[in-house]
């Protein structure tokens, strides 16, 4: 399947933080033929396993029993091959009805890290019983005073305009109802994509990128792809939730990284010029050595990417769960992060795919041993 | 409606548990629920949990109410024999000027502030509490430093309105002992859960969710209202029926399992609204407890939140117990 | 003397095997088992007796890491962990495990304008000179983004008991703990000592290890801020340097576990050991994380105050970090004898 193409259907599809279902789903069918097995967990997230060459691993043997009898001790992981899990979040920010008011007008409030200055005049879509499009909407320009146009609303005197009479929006709109960015995917020039949601649909093309290539190499590793839920909002729950399931030996987060424009220097990477990886408490550092080492290898060019904290991705939550879990991330760089015209460049996302892929295949059960020993 | 809702809350509301010492409300608890359930125990983080076994079939539902309040520790003692406080759980220093106050120890005093100007210029530093004493050392011998005081007034009725301190979520203790006592046909084994350290995180009920481990969870609670003048704008109202919360700062609600309770209220005529919120809830940590928790929140509208004289509608709390009892009559299947 | 190795040490969270590697060279002899879990946390295994006790101090101090190098050679930092800027400029710092030295500059006072001779230099002004003359330099010498950065300051007396070092949060907790097992048995007991990474940045090992070790009741011991000094208010010194070990009654707003902590009381009343409380409600320590594990585990916290945390320079006195030995060994005793249980 062409990568823009698999794009283009990945942020076409509503999927805010508690509303997920919709990539979930589309993941279960295109990811079919590419995994052993594949399921939704009790919280929605995606958890797709491809075995491990001699492995008999199957995914209803999860959660694997607690409380468990292991003391961090090495030499006393459970028995069968290492395990890897890779974590692409499925959800997205966006906003929420909150209320239906007199003329049909709707009220609504964020989720995640929405960029409150692109919200006056936004064009939106409204997910109600159907797709009911809408304007947020604002003051005209000669009713509004000089000081009053430096300054943000606050989100709760903002409205969204259907356009619709208020019985009709009654019938089609309720309280809680996902509100997104109109979707514009646009192909720019040398492979460059912008679109609303490559936060964080850039890491699931890359993990199809990633199980393509899996398909020609051999691993030894049980390799857990997982679209996880609860990133941009609320507490890593997919995240958590999955790690305390799979108990990996590994986790790795894919997730989207800052790119270089005018004005957004510091702290963010060139586009095109290949994913980051990250170094910090966050990514352990034998791991972080390995997957420099494969890209090197590889000829894939990538930079490093330091989070001295919190990493703000998945495997902040990973890292934590149970007895401990080695943790990385690959991040692949995107402009105007939490806009609707995020940019990326698809060769970003090959090559971080191919990376994971070949990380997952070097993982030994020698390696992870070693990962214990400091 | 059955009269014992009211008199469960009168005795709640009353018994001293700020966050992290609710030793003297589980022991009220325990005997409260007792009578209908086969087992009562007390994890190790300090949370209460009864158990009512379940038949074939049924799934392990856990029912969450905290059982703490807010309070203020006694953090220093100043050589006149006044009590300095820092908040536990949440307490506003202007929600505590001029109030009585109740200590761990048994001892009253009044909550005052140093004489200040101007509104803005009252924070928690300069709150103390006054029990009478001339010294340091004569306080101290009444109040230890770590002792935590709360909000002592009696419960007020005005007709369907309660109006006491700790309804918050006292309130929604006694919904789950109305359930325990009303539920009769269930092949579900319930564990009902009344946890700690609520009103700080929150925090218990995660250890208790991951020592249960749960399919799926309910949690009650209060919730502030949005009908009064200026008050942030969410649609619950006193008296309009349980709040199933949709979101709030922390968490969102599991889609499938919001879609059932409100299929359920509809079904039986159950007045439900919906809520969309900030604050924080127990199903923040039960949820991502273990391999994850389909948790639900049922919210009690709740006007004056965090005051001595907080206020709730006894309509809005049968509701929530009747929903409660007709979802876990059935079979709690997700879609 | 192991203090004086243990503040010396270098390791910012994420990175603390110099710690680590000292504390198994110190500890191997003295006890049953040690072995290291996935995050890297440090763990020591003393005596079979039938209740496990886990003593925590975390073995990361707050410090920088290389965040990029300017092409003219100049290296601008990351903070790891909370770090006031106000005690950053003009300080010594060494970078890798190498410990290249390297100092944090400032412009010369001559010639600051009058506005900025009273304004504290911000961060985001703030670069290390390693006296390299291009970004090729440094790189030849094996600095890259990610290394770690530390204060390069040494431990010395200041007097008989009064010691000045870094990184005493909480190198001195480590080397309570390295103590007690060094210097006591308590064959009632499975003591396991916890030494954990990641705490500067959100009591992360600690958990990790909590999880792993399931004990039925954990210290967390830490070195605390104390403000017993010139200009402070007796009532708002939080702690005293002096006063002996610190009791918190509460993190945040989180009480102290009410068994322990009355226990912890009852012991220093009875042995006749000075105690003091933390008089205010900020900063946490591993034992808030410590609490939620599993289906919850007794914690509590335990310090010793030492004044200008987080800064390149703090000083302890060192009756209080006897006396703090002194308190948890009694109250392991009665722990052992099974005259408290939480």
């Amino acid at each position: 399947m062409d990568l823009a193409a698999h794009l283009a259907e990945l942020t076409r599809l509503s999927s805010i933080t508690g509303r997920e279902r919709a990539v979930a789903d589309y993941l279960l069918r295109s990811w079919a033929n590419l995994v052993d097995e594949a399921t939704l967990d009790r919280l929605g997230s995606y958890i797709g396993l491809k075995r491990g060459v001699s492995s008999v691993t199957e995914l209803r043997s999860l959660p694997y029993p607690g409380p468990e009898t292991l003391t961090g001790r090495p030499g006393e992981r459970p028995a069968g091959p290492p395990r890897i899990m890779v974590a692409a979040h499925i959800d997205s920010i966006g906003g929420m009805v909150t209320a239906i008011e007199p003329g049909g007008f709707l009220r609504f409030t964020t989720v995640g890290g929405v960029d409150r200055r692109l919200l006056m005049a936004q064009e939106v879509e409204v997910h109600g019983r159907r797709l009911v499009p809408g304007l947020v909407g604002s003051k005209p320009p000669h009713l509004t005073a000089p000081e009053e146009r430096t300054k943000l609303q606050p989100v709760d005197q903002l409205y969204i305009d259907t356009g619709l009479p208020e019985a009709e929006v009654r019938e089609l709109v309720k309280l809680g109802d996902p509100v997104l960015p109109k979707n514009e995917f646009r192909r720019l020039q040398n492979d460059r994509i912008s679109s609303r949601y490559l936060d964080n649909r850039a890491s699931q093309a890359a993990l199809f990128v990633a199980l393509e290539e899996l398909q020609r190499l051999k691993h030894e590793a049980d390799f857990f792809a997982v679209g996880t839920v609860g990133e941009e909002f609320g507490g890593l729950s997919g995240a958590v939730a999955s790690t305390f399931a799979i108990k990996p030996d590994i986790g790795i987060a894919v997730d989207v990284t800052f790119a270089k424009h005018p004005g957004s220097e510091s702290d963010s990477f060139p586009l095109g010029q290949g994913p980051t990886i990250g170094v910090g408490p966050n990514c352990t550092p034998k791991l972080a050595k390995l997957m420099r080492q494969v890209a090197a290898e590889l000829g894939i060019a990538y930079e490093l990417e330091v989070m001295p904290g919190p990493s703000g991705t998945d495997a902040w939550g990973m890292q934590v769960v149970r007895g401990g879990v080695a943790t990385g991330i690959i991040s692949i760089p995107i402009r105007y992060m939490h806009t609707p015209v995020e940019t990326l460049d698809l060769a970003d996302v090959r090559a971080a795919g191919r990376l994971l892929a070949h990380v997952v295949a070097r993982v030994d059960q020698a390696f992870v041993e070693e990962l214990r020993c400091y | 409606m059955s009269g014992k809702m009211l008199e469960r809350l009168q005795r709640l509301a009353s018994v001293w548990g700020p966050s992290g010492r609710e030793r003297k409300v589980a022991a009220v608890l325990s005997e409260m629920i007792a009578p209908y359930v086969q087992e009562v125990y007390t994890d190790r983080y300090g949370n209460l949990i009864a158990r009512r076994a379940g038949g074939p079939g049924g799934k392990r539902v856990l029912l969450v109410a905290h059982m703490d309040t807010p309070g203020a520790v006694a953090m220093n003692v100043s050589e006149k024999g006044l009590i300095y406080l820092a908040p536990i759980g949440g307490m506003k220093p202007f929600a505590a000027i001029g109030h009585r106050v109740v200590w761990g120890s048994g001892i009253t005093g009044v909550v005052q502030h140093e004489p200040v100007e101007e509104a803005k210029e009252v924070e928690f530093k300069r709150l103390f509490c006054d029990i009478g004493a001339t010294s340091r050392e004569e306080a101290l011998e009444n109040v230890a430093l770590g002792d935590v005081c709360t909000f002592v007034a009696d419960l007020q009725q005005l007709d369907d309105l309660i109006v006491a301190p700790a309804l918050d979520n006292r309130a929604g203790c006694a919904v789950l002992l109305e359930v325990a006592e009303h539920l009769v046909e269930s092949d579900h084994e319930l564990l009902f859960a009344f946890t700690s350290h609520g009103e700080v995180g929150p925090r218990g009920a995660g250890a208790a969710a991951f020592g249960v481990d749960p399919d799926l969870a309910f949690v009650v609670d209060t919730t502030p209202s949005g009908d009064l003048p200026r008050a942030p704008r969410v649609a619950v109202k006193l008296g309009g029926g349980p709040a199933l919360k949709l979101k709030d700062a922390g968490y969102m609600a599991h889609q499938d399992l919001s879609t059932l309770v409100q299929s359920v209220a509809e079904a039986e005529a159950i007045p439900l609204q919906i809520e969309i919120s900030t604050g924080h809830t127990e199903a923040q940590v039960v949820s991502v407890a273990g391999q994850g928790v389909p948790t639900a929140v049922i919210d009690i509208p709740l006007r004056y939140k965090g005051t001595a004289s907080e206020m709730v509608n006894l309509r809005d709390l049968h509701g929530s117990a009747d929903l409660l009892l007709k979802l876990l009559s059935r079979p709690l299947v997700m879609g | 003397m192991l203090l004086e190795k243990l503040s010396n040490a270098c390791g910012v969270p994420g990175r603390e095997d110099e710690v680590r590697t000292l504390l198994k060279e110190t500890l191997k002899d003295h006890v049953d088992e040690l072995w290291t879990d996935a995050m890297g946390n440090l763990i020591v295994r003393k005596g079979n007796g039938p209740v496990k006790v886990m003593l925590d101090a975390h073995m990361d101090e707050v410090g920088f890491c290389v965040g990029s190098i300017t092409e003219q050679g100049y290296v601008l930092l990351k903070k790891m962990g909370g770090l006031d800027d106000r005690v950053l400029p003009g300080r010594q710092v060494w970078l890798t495990d190498k410990r290249i030295p390297g100092v944090i500059g400032a412009k010369a006072w001559h010639l600051t304008t009058a506005e900025e001779k009273s304004r504290a230099i911000s961060f985001e002004h703030m670069y290390v000179d390693l006296g390299c003359r291009n970004k090729a330099e440094v790189e030849a010498l094996g600095i890259e983004p990610g290394e770690p950065v530390y204060f390069a300051s040494t431990f010395e007396h200041y007097s008989d008991r009064v010691v000045k070092g870094k990184a005493f949060d909480d190198r001195v907790g480590c080397y309570v703990i390295a103590r007690l097992l060094m210097e006591f048995d308590h064959p009632g007991l499975t003591l396991y000592g916890a030494f954990t990474c990641q705490e500067e940045v959100g009591l992360r090992g600690a958990r990790v290890a909590a999880y792993n070790l399931n004990p039925d009741l954990a210290l967390a011991i830490d070195g605390t801020a104390a403000s017993n000094v010139a200009g402070v208010e007796p009532m708002d010194t939080v702690t005293n340097m002096g006063d002996g070990p610190v009791l918190y009654l509460a993190e945040g707003a989180i009480l102290s576990h009410e068994g322990i902590f009355n226990e912890l009381i009852r012991t220093s009343l009875e042995e006749s050991i000075p105690h003091q409380f933390k008089r205010a409600t900020g900063g946490g320590t591993d034992a808030t994380g410590i609490a939620l594990q599993r289906g919850g585990i007794p914690a509590c916290s335990l310090s010793v105050p030492c004044r200008y945390i987080h800064t390149a320079a703090s000083l302890c006195h060192l009756d209080d970090v006897d006396a703090t030995v002194q308190l948890i060994h009694q109250f392991l005793r009665r722990v052992e004898k099974g005259e408290f249980r939480p």
